[in-house]
């Protein structure tokens, strides 16, 4: 196998709060093959946008900062050198977010914008000459060229009428319009990566569905690598050819699409792929407690104080290694230690769960017991009779 | 009215006949109107004691204004809502305030829906202030009551919602909503800014609810998936009105309309045993048009993959194509 | 049952405890405004105890007329006088200590004068809107087209010239502000959903305006105070020095300072210590407005 395109190594960030320091990112490793598409799926708050900030250089410093932790592309490192991360983010990453109407300036056309991005684009450190160059006319690209590259896009994300879409506003555009500008835009400096964070989460379906095919397309037809932020395991499945599980910081599980939605191995992924309502069935059991304080992570597993199958003693003191299973499939839990199969790890899991739910303790639990069953009913009655 | 009261109990506890809610276009400098948007159009359907009906669509196809009109948050322009057999579609600001205790709302944001300078107990009891039900211990007592029965600690009370979970907000929203025993509620996404550990036992405690207390849910969602599992029946609505209605299971099981269709294949699946309910792949051309200037004849055929020329000219009707099962189509007319 | 309700009350008070700290972090991030609590905590301290803290309380007419002392007149700053005395020979020192309680009071009356009228109109023409709400606000902007100064001079010139007058003068100018400040607060807190909320559980409107809107609209409404302050304070002293607030000899701010005017530049200090004093109660109530805003985090024009 050739080496990985991209390739995360150990990243810890913390965050200065005032609550003291978070730590947020806890050594997470992960990498992307060339040609490959991987999703990064998890819960609000656990991390992934942090990283995908950190792999594009946008990372806030401070209040964030990368403690550990180090960035290839290409084998070369990124992360110590601000200068080749800068020069690999303006060459070879396309960036796509979550949110079309503010990564798109509202004052500007889309063809000034289209047309600032292809005169920048590769440049580093451009000088206030050459912006004012820019802004009389004088670009280095001829306007024609510029023109039919944008309408060439254009036409690519199927975008009708692109002649008449260069002289509209962001706002003049529908959300699904939007967000393939901003597809554009991210493909008009040639990248052979994009970095995609939930651009489809503020879609309809129906229009996240085009949009999921749009994106496919590009990836396929220009033969490009991508990392895609998502915490909808659907998307994922559609999108990506592996996946990874993020939690509280730490990747829980890595494995290709199947693999992960079919028969998920990590408790915390088995929850959530349950939780997810499905047109077969839903379970309800949801994963009990909330994400945990990061500026007090739980010792051992970051799981472990909301897991069904935690073992006391073990879980609470070992932080669980990635371990490697078959066909590239990765998981950081305990219960796998012994390369186990999955059918008996499961097992164990389910035993010990039930020796959980039956001994009462009860995980991380925010909810009280309920000892008074007394009817709703009853006690306003009770109340309207007083009142009366 | 005088027949309508004959026999309660099987009456359903809402019926909806041909609600309309329009909004007025204004323009120029004396506000003139210019025109309207039909956010609501022509909408019936009925809701029975214990069922859950939901409502399913895309941003901007009127499904809130719906709930909030059904709520008489809003004033509906046409059409009646018959609430326990009383039209309270005309109902003053003062007649209504003995049904404003039977249908409460449990809206999409919980951040936005709890007033963050009040306490959770201030919160909760609102509705008895208001109301002006039970002495102060009362009140208390109930409020302890209802966040055990929304399975939340009771020292919440204490509280600021800015001091909670997502989850746990939504939680003080519904037992908010039952502070007074309401018969309906109007669920307006009532999981859709959680993640999906959290809906799902947000989900479970709104069914558990429902078995205990015998409520009514007219639930507002775009999440298909979910109305699979938790609607007794489902309604798709596009650009203001119904386009198909139906028991859960026969919508699933064999949609009619086109735009269901379209909803169900665009539907990303997790898992594979899922695709069994997805119909074949359908290409979806482009998006909810400008409800003020909504297409001629039916209002979806710009979008639809099985259009004909008819579509453009006539506007078809909802029409029995099953047991319970509506739906609004130009195909329908030929095969009957 | 008390155990819990004892820890449970122990639990809330832990609540409040971490929001003063929050509170106190805040403000350690923005020094300045802590010397502006200081100075306002000062001339508060000041105002209350003046007649214990000034040397020479009946100069500044306290308990009967301001005593003249004329073998005294125009003693220089010493250690007998820090500030020096008047053309009455009276301790200026003193003075500017009582002109204290003057303006405190005037800031007080103007501002409490100016929210209660301004903020209840606010609320109902931010809440009510339609035909109302637009006569409630049309209003406002007349009263806001005119400059505040002219238009306190235009109140205060047909009225008798005395403090009182001012502050009614100025109060009159001042309520807009706040009525334009709180409309623009309520029209978009009004659109939050739990004023949709109360109004499904029936709530009448009063209810929603005071009870959910106005309470989500006072950290606004407290910057904009402690900033105000200062500005009420600088127009009052304006108007005296023009000879439309408080007379001659009451030891106002503005008032000595035009006094001290026709002795300038050989008796300097005459004018500019109540000069200096007005300097530092309009700072310290801007230093403190400005931490607020960052405490209370919000936006006031």
């Amino acid at each position: 196998m050739t080496d990985p395109i991209l390739e995360l190594r150990d990243l810890e960030v913390h965050f200065n709060t005032f609550d003291g320091r978070a730590e947020v990112i806890n050594g997470v490793d992960l990498t992307v093959e060339e040609g490959e598409t991987v999703a990064i799926v998890g819960e609000s708050g656990c991390g992934k946008s942090v990283t995908a900030e950190t792999v594009m250089g946008m990372l806030p410093q401070p209040p964030g900062e990368i403690v550990n932790g180090e960035l290839y592309y290409r084998d070369e490192e990124l992360l110590g050198d601000e200068t080749a991360h800068e020069r690999v983010k303006t060459e070879s990453l396309g960036m796509i977010f979550q949110d079309p109407m503010t990564s798109l300036s509202p004052v500007f056309t889309v063809g000034e914008m289209m047309r600032d991005v292809m005169t920048y684009q590769n440049k580093t450190n451009v000088g206030w000459l050459e912006i004012f160059r820019n802004i009389v006319g004088r670009r280095d690209v001829s306007e024609a060229d510029m023109h039919d590259r944008c309408i060439e896009l254009l036409d690519r994300l199927q975008i009708p009428d692109p002649e008449g879409i260069l002289d509209r506003y962001p706002i003049e555009l529908s959300g699904g319009m939007r967000q393939r500008v901003l597809i554009a835009m991210a493909m008009l400096g040639e990248p052979e990566f994009l970095i995609a964070d939930e651009p489809t989460t503020a879609l309809d379906v129906t229009v996240q569905d085009q949009i999921l095919d749009l994106l496919s397309e590009q990836v396929k037809r220009e033969d490009l690598s991508m990392l895609y932020i998502t915490h909808n395991l659907g998307v994922a499945r559609r999108i990506a050819d592996r996946i990874y599980v993020m939690y509280a910081g730490e990747i829980a599980e890595v494995g290709s699409c199947e693999d992960i939605l079919d028969e998920p191995l990590h408790p915390y992924s088995r929850g959530l792929v349950d939780s997810v309502p499905k047109l077969t069935e839903f379970d309800r059991e949801g994963i009990e407690g909330l994400i945990p304080n990061y500026t007090e992570p739980p010792s051992g597993c970051r799981f472990h104080p909301r897991c069904p199958a935690a073992v006391a003693g073990e879980c609470d003191v070992t932080r669980p290694p990635r371990f490697e299973l078959a066909d590239g499939r990765e998981v950081a839990c305990l219960l796998y230690e012994d390369g186990l199969s999955p059918a008996a790890a499961n097992e164990i899991a389910a035993t010990e769960a039930d020796t959980n739910r039956g001994s009462g303790t009860t995980h991380g639990r925010s909810s009280g017991p309920r000892e008074s069953d007394e009817s709703i009913e009853s006690l306003t009655q009770r109340m309207e009779d007083a009142n009366e | 009215m005088s027949d309508a009261t004959d026999d309660r109990t099987d009456d359903p506890l809402l019926r909806v006949q041909n609600l309309e809610k329009y909004y007025p276009i204004t323009g120029g400098l004396l506000k003139k109107k210019v025109g309207e948007v039909k956010a609501v159009d022509g909408v019936s359907f009925e809701l029975g004691r214990g069922e859950t009906l939901a409502i399913v669509g895309e941003s901007g196809c009127g499904k809130t204004t719906l709930g909030k009109t059904v709520a008489r948050l809003h004033e509906p322009t046409g059409g009646s809502i018959l609430f326990d057999g009383q039209d309270i579609g005309t109902l003053s600001e003062r007649e209504l305030k003995p049904v404003r205790r039977e249908i409460q709302v449990v809206y999409q944001d919980p951040t936005s829906s709890l007033n963050p300078r009040k306490r959770i107990k201030d919160i909760v009891a609102e509705p008895m202030t208001v109301h002006d039900i039970g002495t102060k211990a009362q009140r208390r007592e109930r409020v302890v009551e209802l966040l055990r029965r929304v399975d939340l600690p009771e020292d919440f009370r204490y509280r600021y919602p800015s001091e909670l979970s997502g989850g746990q907000q939504q939680r003080v929203a519904i037992a908010r909503a039952l502070t007074l025993n309401p018969s309906l509620l109007v669920l307006d996404e009532p999981t859709s800014a959680l993640d999906v550990s959290v809906q799902a036992k947000v989900i479970s405690l709104l069914e558990e609810l429902q078995d205990d207390l015998g409520l009514s849910y007219l639930m507002i969602t775009h999440d298909l998936s979910l109305t699979k599992n938790i609607a007794d029946r489902i309604g798709v609505m596009y650009l203001g009105k119904l386009m198909e209605k139906a028991p859960a299971a026969s919508l699933f099981d064999d949609p009619q309309n086109p735009y269901t269709e379209q909803l169900l294949s665009a539907i990303p699946i997790v898992e594979e045993s899922e695709a069994a309910y997805k119909p074949d792949r359908i290409s979806i051309q482009g998006e909810t048009p400008d409800p003020s200037d909504p297409p001629s004849g039916c209002s979806f055929h710009p979008r639809c993959h099985r259009t004909v020329d008819e579509c453009s000219r006539t506007e078809p009707e909802l029409v029995d194509v099953g047991p319970d099962h509506t739906s609004r189509c130009v195909h329908h007319d030929d095969t009957d | 049952m008390s155990s819990l309700t004892n820890w449970v009350q122990s639990e809330a008070m832990e609540n409040r405890k971490e929001s003063a700290r929050r509170i106190a972090y805040r403000f350690r991030q923005n020094p300045l405004s802590l010397v502006g609590l200081g100075i306002i905590g000062g001339l508060v301290f000041v105002a209350i105890f003046a007649p214990y803290i000034a040397r020479h309380p009946q100069d500044a007419g306290y308990m009967g007329e301001p005593a003249v002392d004329f073998a005294n007149r125009f003693a220089e700053p010493s250690l007998a006088h820090p500030f020096g005395t008047d053309q009455a020979g009276r301790d200026i020192l003193s003075r500017v200590i009582f002109g204290t309680r003057y303006s405190l009071a005037l800031g007080l009356f103007v501002l409490t004068f100016a929210i209660g009228i301004g903020v209840p109109v606010g609320l109902v023409a931010g809440y009510v809107g339609g035909f109302v709400g637009q006569a409630l606000m049309r209003l406002t902007d007349v009263f806001l087209s005119v400059p505040p100064l002219v238009l306190a001079l235009a109140v205060a010139v047909p009225l008798q010239p005395s403090l009182r007058n001012a502050m009614i003068a100025i109060a009159v100018v001042w309520w807009p502000w706040y009525a334009r400040l709180v409309y623009g607060e309520v029209v978009s807190v009004r659109e939050e959903q739990f004023v949709e909320a109360s109004r499904g559980i029936g709530a009448s409107r009063l209810r929603i305006i005071f009870r959910e809107i106005l309470p989500n609209v006072m950290a606004p409404i407290t910057v904009k105070f402690s900033l105000d302050m200062g500005y009420a304070i600088l127009i009052g002293a304006g108007l005296g020095f023009l000879g439309l607030g408080a007379q001659p000899p009451t030891p106002e701010w503005g008032t000595m300072i035009a006094e001290g005017r026709a002795y300038l530049p050989a008796q300097w200090w005459y004018s500019t210590f109540p000069g200096l004093a007005i300097f530092l109660a309009v700072l310290g109530f801007n230093l403190l407005g400005d931490g607020l805003r960052d405490v209370l985090d919000v936006e006031v024009d």
